[in-house]
């Protein structure tokens, strides 16, 4: 799948979180977690 | 007011005052990655949607309560709260069937029932801010580009690739890394995140 096709997959405010959720986190619940205490405490 | 102009804590701040619409506001910016972290978990819609209103049901009497005191890390402490809620919800599936602790996710990054969080909590959790910025150092140098550019600089993957000129699935395949790198390393040191 080439980049365009990852972008009109998905448009709109979610188009980061859902790039994120189908390539980064791949369905793993763990790595989402791990984002989002990274997100909080390196993201001051 | 302008609700969702607001950071997360001064929503949090105007719903203590007797706002009820800023609770709205914040459950709506975190729905998705809330219901979606349970739904991983989980595997149904369903089961999903209802422990996501019993999470915030927790949520609305913690906050009632005075039991929230991480000052920038509401998301994270509601993720707790979700998966102790998604824990308790194989339980009883346990004790009907058989599912095993693997299945229920126990344990899952360290991550310690939800507390009260104290003063000496406070110290705790600035020693995993400092320890998790040494672990960003032990990073592969273009892992550690893509969480610096995420987290520190808040930018998004298609700013990301365009900085560092790689294509947007090179961006999220280093972020991809970066994180089960940081996980192994954070499981090996035996470090609490929470």
């Amino acid at each position: 799948m080439d980049e365009m096709d990852i972008y009109s997959e998905t448009n709109g405010i979610d188009q980061e979180e859902e790039l994120f959720l189908n390539f980064v986190v791949q369905g793993d619940h763990e790595l989402l977690y791990l984002d989002t205490c990274l997100r909080e405490i390196l993201g001051r | 007011m302008n609700l969702k102009a607001l950071s997360d804590q001064e929503l949090l701040n105007t719903y203590l005052a007797g706002n009820e619409s800023a609770i709205s506001v914040l459950i709506d910016r975190h729905r998705k990655r809330i219901s979606d972290y349970i739904y991983m978990m989980v595997k149904s819609r369903d089961v999903a949607d209802d422990i996501f209103q019993e999470t915030f049901i927790k949520v609305i009497r913690f906050l009632g309560e005075g039991r929230y005191t991480e000052s920038g890390r509401f998301l994270s402490w509601v993720l707790r709260i979700a998966h102790n809620q998604v824990i308790d919800h194989f339980r009883q599936q346990k004790m009907q069937n058989n599912v095993t602790e693997t299945d229920a996710g126990y344990d899952i990054l360290n991550c310690r029932k939800f507390s009260d969080h104290t003063i000496e909590d406070r110290l705790v959790t600035e020693q995993i801010e400092s320890d998790i910025r040494k672990l960003v150092d032990h990073l592969p140098e273009e892992q550690k580009e893509v969480v610096m550019m995420r987290y520190y600089s808040n930018l998004s993957f298609k700013e990301i690739a365009e900085q560092t000129n790689v294509s947007i699935n090179t961006a999220l395949g280093r972020m991809r890394y970066a994180l089960i790198n940081l996980r192994k390393m954070i499981q090996e040191k035996q470090l609490i995140l929470s």
